[in-house]
This record gives C-alpha cells, structure tokens and sequence, in this order.
C-alpha cells in the first residue's frame, strides 16, 4: 500500500517532534492566568477599538513593506576557488587541504574549512540560511537594517544580524562551537531553554546528544588543534571532541557564558573553589593546578563525585592523562554504582583508545552500567570502530548490525553501513 | 462519537487519537469555568496545558510565543466557555480554540513572512537531535508554511493527532465536506511541494519505506 505523502507526513511529525508539553514554570504560568482574567475584563472594550486599528495598520504597513519587498529579488551566491555560481541545496564539500568559500553578492561570506559539508538550503533579499552538516566554517554577514541571516548546524539554529564568528559543529558528538569575533549572534537548539546571545570575544559550547550542557570559556581557546585529524573511527575531526565534553554532571546550567576581561584573566567566578564550577567555566588549568596544591592523592579521597569528574575532564583538556585516569578510577572506587562511576568508564576508554582492546573494555562496562545513559550512542559506536581497528572483524560486523538496528540514524549510522556492506 | 476510555486526556503520550470525555466532571469544571472561579481556571490550565502546547506547537512548527500562544487560549477558552452547551465537548472546544488561536497565528506569520518582517522558522528546542531528521522536519515545515492556514489545521488534526474526519470537521469549526476538501487541497499541494523539494522528497521515501 502506498501511503499519501500527507500521511507519512503526521507520522514524521508525532514522531519526531518533542513537545514541551509543559512551561517550564507552570504554577506561575497559572497564576498568571488567572491574575490576566480578573484585569482583563474591564479591558474588553479597549482591546476592540485597539483591534480595529492594529487590523488597519496590519493592512496598510504590510502592503507597503510588500511593495518595498517585491522589488528585490534574493542573493546570489558562488563557491568554491572558481567561483561557480551556487545551487539552492547543492553540496559543499572542500577536499582535504583546501578552504572554500560561498561568497554572497550581499557581500557576506562563508569559508569552509577542509571536509566540511554544508548547504545553502535557503536566499532571501535580505539573508539566507546555510546548513553546516558537519565542520567548521568561519561566517562573516554584512550587516544591514533588515538582515535575515541564519545558519543551521544539526540540530541548531544560529541567528544572526551582521557579525564575524566561527562555527564547528561535529555531528558524531552532536557538539557546536560558537566563537564571535565582532557582533552578537544568537544560538538556539535542543536543551537550550531560551535563545543564548553570544557577543564578541566569547565562545559557545553545546552538547545536544546528552541531557547536560557544556560552557562557554573564552574565545582564545578556539584554536583547533591539527592533530585532531586521523581520530581512531577515521573520521574527520573538525572539533576538539575532548574540550567539547561536557562535565558529567546533571547540575549543569544549559549554554553559560564567560567573558574575558580585557587583560586576558577570568572575570566570573574566579575565586570559587568549587572545581566543577571552575571546570564549567573553562578554568581547566585552575583545576589542575588546585589539586595539586591540595596534593593529588588528598584529593582523590576527599573530593566529591562532581569535583573528581570535573578534575577528570579538566586534566585530560590539558593534556595530564595520569591526573585524568587516577580521577576517573577515584569515581569509579569512592562512588561505585553510581552515574558518575559508569560516565567515568566512558571517558577512561576515550582516553585509551590508543589500545582499543582496553578501550572496548572500558565502553562495555558503561553500556552495562548505564544501558540507557547519555553517551550510549557513542560508546556504542566507538567500540565498534575499535573492534574494526582490532582486526576482529566478525565482532566488529556484529557491533555495526546491532548498532543500525538500535540507531538507525545515529552518530555512527554511516559508519556502520560501510561496515556492514564492507564486510 | 466514539470517545477512548482514556481517563486522563494527557495519558496519551503525544497523540490526541480522539477526544475522550474525561473521567471527573466536567459539568462542575464549566460551571465552575462560568463564574471565572480561580479554582476552576487552575484546574482547567493543569488538566488541558499539555494538550494546548502539543497541538500548538504541532500547528506552527515552532515553540516561538508559546506560553503567550497558550495563554490567549485559555482566556479565549474561559470567556466563550458560557456559550457551550455540552460539557462533554469542552475539550473538543479547546481544540477548536487553539486551531483558531494557531490559524490566526499562522496568517499573521505569513504576512509578515511575505514582507521579511518573519524570521526563518524553526522548531527551536522541539527540534530533534538527529542532524538528518532536524533537516527534514526543517523541510516538512517549510512544506506546510506553503498551505493555506485552514488546510494545515484539518491535517494537524487528522493526520498528526490522529482524529477520525468527524473530529477533524468539528475541531476546525467546519462541515464534514469543507474539511475533506481542506485535506484533499492540503494533500495535493503538499504532494506537488515534496515532488520540488528532493530534500523532503527523501526524508518522505524514506519513512514510507519503515512502514
């Protein structure tokens, strides 16, 4: 039987579209209800002669703006070093070594970086929408009074006005970067309550795949390091996965930001001590560095599960693994059964995927200890990669056949189809 | 009518399917509801919110002005509410507030759509996670912006929250046969949206091939 379009339509939509089927503050929604019905009724006939005229002025400005409008058309836009006129929903893919840019004849411009994919889905007059898929691009919008500028990243809407910014979003981790350089934008997107403005010298980092929220540190951390290329799953990297994690910590606010003040030092919440607050606001090195005037080994016995995990993030995004491990493994010993103990298995076999054998371990263990957990996806998909890797290739098919069949359109959904057509 | 022994209408986890009597009296709810008691208001917002928001923002493809969206139902609920006759129908009656409330709210978004005052739509922090998926809900609604306000109420009702045609008419205020043109229109509009749009035309392919 051949179901109407309309038909697959619904279902795509009940299906998929999550409903926020309450305000977050619902006694006060109510209250407010209640409080707009008692003044309301005396307004009833103001409203009437306020609707009589909105329902002019709704007449004649929009016929006005109508006449303004339709004597434009939309942009144009060319890609590439040749500079190839551009195609509405064309794929944009530079190759390895080489920046392309989509330059619109607004004067607004998009460079991709090497293996980024992206998409102009939409032209306006005034803007038009670009679908960053995966990667990194640097955005720069000519600002003008009427600008509708918008750039899509997986699940996330990035709004903007006239600005500079750089943008990297990796669709494995479902992790956007933001880093503004001149202007505001303003990023909305699943677990992000209310649209979060981010000005010039700040830095975005969101997770989508998982219930908590990075931060946002300051824009001098936006480098991208090289060596991120040749990750063990062979895909591109396009972001720092490791300083993209979140804290594994359920107290985390979605999307914070912190400036930095003009002389370079951390303006908010320097002084705490708390080192899952330091570690939410970016202050990794602090981190590091409280412990080991603490003394490590006083520490891992008398930190708590939040700190300890964030000491466990904070060393491993600055590069002190044996700091990192023994914070993990103190989770693990001091909070067994915990949350906090299996997030820490997941992050003890990132940290030694260079020995896959010992990295599956580490990710089986989380999946058994936290079957339904928030990173199920992905250490799913990366023990999959590394039974490949090992060589094991009857395991590895085995992994990839139940990963589609429990994430058809998973982070590793692709990587999965390779395998199992490959084998 | 035939009416699901559901006893609590937000039981069911994202579909309306039909619209079943509830199970406490309703005939004290509308009395109450009359007099515009407190008591009665507060009981009306936390039996039927869940069901305002969904349909909301099923309708308009995003959560932009939704607590406002859902107030103005409510109140628009309360004082029309003395008009009703059946208590029984109070929560077809909502619906049909809020498909008015979200037809109105669509050719306002159209018109200002039309001349660049609307920004792009998006679903906002409805929007699936699943980049792939988030690209063709983008899509489907980019569809849907394209049909007229009442077509895309008829198929939100009949085709997303599951209502047989009797309740699909009854929701948008109509005949029987003026929704099933609605939904004939809607349906070869949107046939002829999908076939230039290979996007959505994938994402459709697609599902129709898990069913």
């Amino acid at each position: 039987m051949t179901w109407p379009d309309l038909q697959i339509a619904g279902r795509l939509l009940r299906e998929h579209v999550a409903v926020p089927e309450r305000p977050a503050s619902a006694v006060t929604a109510r209250a407010a209800l209640i409080e707009r019905l008692t003044r309301s009724r005396a307004r009833v006939h103001t409203w009437r002669v306020a609707s009589v005229l909105a329902a002019a002025l709704a007449i004649a400005v929009p016929l006005g703006w109508l006449l303004h409008a339709s004597s434009r058309g939309s942009i144009s836009f060319k890609v590439g070093p040749e500079g190839r006129a551009g195609q509405l929903g064309a794929y944009v893919s530079p190759p390895a070594g080489a920046h392309w840019d989509i330059a619109f004849s607004d004067g607004s411009r998009v460079a991709l970086q090497p293996l980024s994919h992206a998409r102009v889905t939409r032209t306006m007059p005034n803007g038009a929408e670009v679908l960053l898929e995966n990667g990194q691009a640097r955005v720069d919008v000519v600002h003008r009074p009427t600008t509708s500028w918008s750039v899509v990243a997986g699940p996330y809407t990035v709004r903007v006005t006239g600005t500079s910014f750089d943008l990297s979003f990796d669709a494995r981790t479902q992790t956007l970067e933001v880093t503004v350089h001149a202007g505001a934008v303003r990023v909305e997107g699943p677990g992000i309550d209310s649209p979060v403005e981010i000005r010039g010298a700040q830095q975005f980092v969101h997770h989508a795949g998982s219930p908590e929220a990075s931060s946002v540190a300051d824009a001098r951390r936006a480098s991208v390091s090289p060596t991120d290329v040749g990750k063990p799953d062979g895909h591109p990297a396009n972001a720092e996965p490791d300083t993209a994690d979140p804290p594994e910590s359920s107290e985390v606010p979605a999307g914070r930001l912190l400036t930095p003040d003009p002389n370079g030092r951390r303006t908010a919440a320097a002084q705490e001590t708390s080192w899952a607050e330091l570690s939410r606001q970016g202050s990794y090195g602090a981190v590091v560095a409280q412990a080991e005037k603490r003394g490590l080994s006083q520490a891992l016995k008398s930190a708590s599960a939040n700190d300890l995990m964030a000491l466990g993030h904070a060393a491993r995004f600055v590069g002190r693994k044996d700091m990192a491990s023994s914070a993990y493994l103190a989770v693990r010993s001091r909070f067994t059964s915990s949350a906090d103990a299996a997030a820490a298995a997941f992050f003890l076999g990132r940290m030694l995927e260079s020995s896959p054998a010992q990295a599956v371990i580490w990710y089986e263990r989380y999946v058994a200890e936290a079957p339904s957990g928030a990173w199920i996806p992905e250490a799913l998909g990366r023990r999959m990669v590394l039974l490949r890797k090992s060589g094991d290739e009857k395991a590895a098919l085995e992994a990839a056949r139940a990963y589609l069949v429990r994430f058809p359109r998973g982070p590793y959904a692709g990587v999965a189809r390779e395998m199992t057509a490959e084998f | 009518m035939q009416r699901a022994t559901t006893p609590q209408p937000d039981s069911l986890p994202g579909r309306l399917l039909m619209l079943p009597a509830s199970a406490t009296p309703e005939r004290a709810l509308l009395d109450g509801l009359i007099a515009q008691h407190p008591n009665a208001v507060a009981a009306l917002y936390d039996r039927y919110v869940g069901l305002v928001r969904r349909v909301l923002v099923r309708t308009l493809g995003n959560d932009r002005d939704l607590d406002d969206l859902t107030q103005d139902v409510f109140i628009t609920v309360v004082r029309r509410c003395p008009t009703l006759r059946d208590p029984d129908a109070l929560r077809s009656f909502i619906v049909s507030v809020v498909l008015r409330i979200a037809r109105n709210e669509l050719r306002k978004r159209a018109i200002r759509r039309l001349v660049g005052l609307e920004e792009t739509s998006g679903l906002g922090a409805s929007m699936p996670h699943d980049a792939a998926v988030a690209q063709g809900i983008r899509h489907l609604y980019s569809a849907l912006d394209r049909l007229d306000a009442n077509s895309r109420a008829a198929f939100i009702l009949r085709h997303v929250e599951g209502c047989n045609l009797a309740e699909t008419a009854a929701g948008c205020g109509c005949s029987l046969a003026t929704v099933k043109r609605w939904l004939a229109r809607a349906e070869k509009r949107f046939a002829a949206l999908a076939r230039g749009d290979h996007v959505l035309r994938e994402f459709l392919d697609s599902a129709r091939e898990q069913s």
